[in-house]
């Protein structure tokens, strides 16, 4: 069974086509990476792929079960996005944006969460940033803050938007060592989208978008 | 001309239907407290409303109301002679004009200018930067996140603020006679008196009060925080109407109580 299944996806806004006809499998515990350009519909890929965007027409199915069918327990368990900018709710800590979901989806207690929180925070390097608010990180920390949030979650596909935008070699060569090695301990299947200059050695395979649809990179 | 009302009455009714589809939700919503985990997120973030909207005006409460105290009694000495025996008039005169009637409607106010504006401002700001987004991609429900905890706090801060208002103004008022008189009236005659005026009613009416008049100032700042949309000037419109909409609606849930139950 395919982890997750785009298939004969439309999608126009304002009557402007993104994609047609846009068809995409991953197998589980696959890592895809997606190149994108300006404009090309890179976050809308990830945003149909996470349910936050609906398709004109075709489905999005996760693990033989479509998107729109789920509840929203069963979409916790199925996808997380990490989003380029944004993606954490001002109105709570860095912490919260990340133990409040668990704790309204979960039956863990506050200090297993806790517990599955601290060692991730403190690979990715950003244990201090947790009793911070959103609006006191930068961009780079906001897309680190996302992508441990995707980490601890452990749904079944993670999607990364841009996830290595801005960061120093160091920085980056850290946090994908940490999500690789995350993602072989607990399989999830990873869909990311990259921009020039981003690596992408590590995925099973490289696509790009171009003319509304998914094509291979050689 | 009647186009133009035709059009603020469609509006007002547009927003009455959104009001009473939002209270249908939060009610909708209240059985999700029976799972202990969530039940823990909504009582912190109902903690977080309360102390905002209750205890956080406590001070703007507190001048105002014993500005308010010294104005009804000195008011109070102006019509009623200056006598010991006159207590009861006193009582009288400041439960029927605080305690029935300016009391929940500057409590109210107060409620509406700081607490309300402010949630309409939060809402509207975080629909402008597209935070709902965050929320849906963690798939949490916004109506146990944002409309249980205004939901449940502000009428439990209305209701704190009428009883803080009305202590405010009897101790107030109290040392007014107390300048006033030559001595004799004490605090607990005093007290005394107001509660042989209070009646089970009045109780019940101000209750009321707090109760419809805080869910629907709290219901209506999430109405119109929600309803924002690419500009930025939409928030402030937002805060604008919203607090019109509130000021009148409370008004005329005040007056419309105080006729049908004291007149």
């Amino acid at each position: 069974m395919m982890r997750l299944k785009l298939d004969s996806i439309d999608l126009a806004f304002d009557g402007r086509p993104i994609f047609q006809d846009l068809n995409l499998q991953l197998k589980p515990s696959e890592i895809v990476c997606v190149q994108t350009g300006v404009l090309d519909g890179g976050s809308s890929l990830l945003r149909l792929a996470a349910g936050l965007l609906s398709p004109d027409s075709g489905n999005v199915v996760v693990d033989g079960m479509a998107l729109k069918d789920m509840t929203e327990q069963a979409r916790f368990g199925a996808t997380c996005m990490g989003f380029e900018a944004g993606g954490l709710l001002s109105i709570f800590t860095n912490y919260n944006n990340i133990a409040f979901p668990l704790l309204y989806h979960t039956d863990m207690s506050e200090m297993a969460i806790a517990e599955r929180i601290a060692p991730l925070a403190d690979a990715l390097q950003v244990k201090a940033l947790l009793q911070q608010e959103p609006h006191q990180l930068n961009d780079v920390q906001t897309r680190l803050m996302n992508l441990l949030r995707a980490m601890v979650f452990r749904p079944k596909l993670v999607l990364l938007d841009e996830v290595q935008s801005g960061m120093s070699f160091d920085m980056r060569e850290n946090m994908l060592n940490v999500l690789l090695a995350e993602q072989q301990a607990h399989g999830y299947s990873v869909l990311m989208t990259t921009t020039v200059g981003d690596r992408t050695d590590f995925a099973d395979r490289t696509l790009a978008i171009a003319g509304g649809k998914l094509e291979p990179i050689q | 001309m009647l186009s133009k009302i035709g059009g603020g009455a469609r509006r007002s009714g547009n927003v009455l239907i959104g009001i009473i589809g939002l209270l249908g939700l939060a009610l909708n919503t209240c059985p999700q407290l029976l799972k202990p985990q969530r039940r823990r997120i909504f009582w912190l973030l109902f903690k977080r409303q309360l102390y905002n909207s209750g205890l956080r005006a406590a001070s703007i409460n507190t001048i105002i109301a014993m500005l308010l105290g010294i104005f009804v009694m000195s008011k109070a000495y102006a019509v009623i002679p200056n006598n010991t025996q006159f207590i009861d008039y006193y009582a009288q005169f400041f439960n029927i004009v605080v305690n029935r009637e300016i009391g929940p409607l500057i409590s109210g106010i107060i409620l509406i200018a700081r607490s309300a504006s402010a949630v309409t401002a939060e809402v509207g700001q975080m629909q402008l930067y597209r935070q709902f987004d965050a929320l849906s991609a963690v798939h949490m429900s916004p109506a146990l996140v944002f409309l249980l905890p205004v939901f449940f706090a502000f009428p439990v801060s209305l209701l704190l603020m009428f009883f803080y208002f009305n202590m405010i103004c009897v101790l107030t008022s109290f040392a007014m006679i107390e300048l006033y008189h030559d001595g004799g009236i004490t605090l607990i005659d005093y007290i005394r008196a107001l509660l042989q005026q209070l009646t089970v009613v009045e109780v019940v009416v101000s209750m009321t009060k707090a109760m419809v008049g805080g869910c629907l100032i709290g219901l209506a700042s999430l109405y119109f925080g929600y309803h924002v949309e690419d500009r930025f000037t939409d928030v402030s419109r937002a805060i604008s109407n919203s607090n019109t909409f509130q000021l009148f609606a409370f008004f005329v849930l005040n007056i419309g109580l105080s006729y049908l139950v004291y007149l």
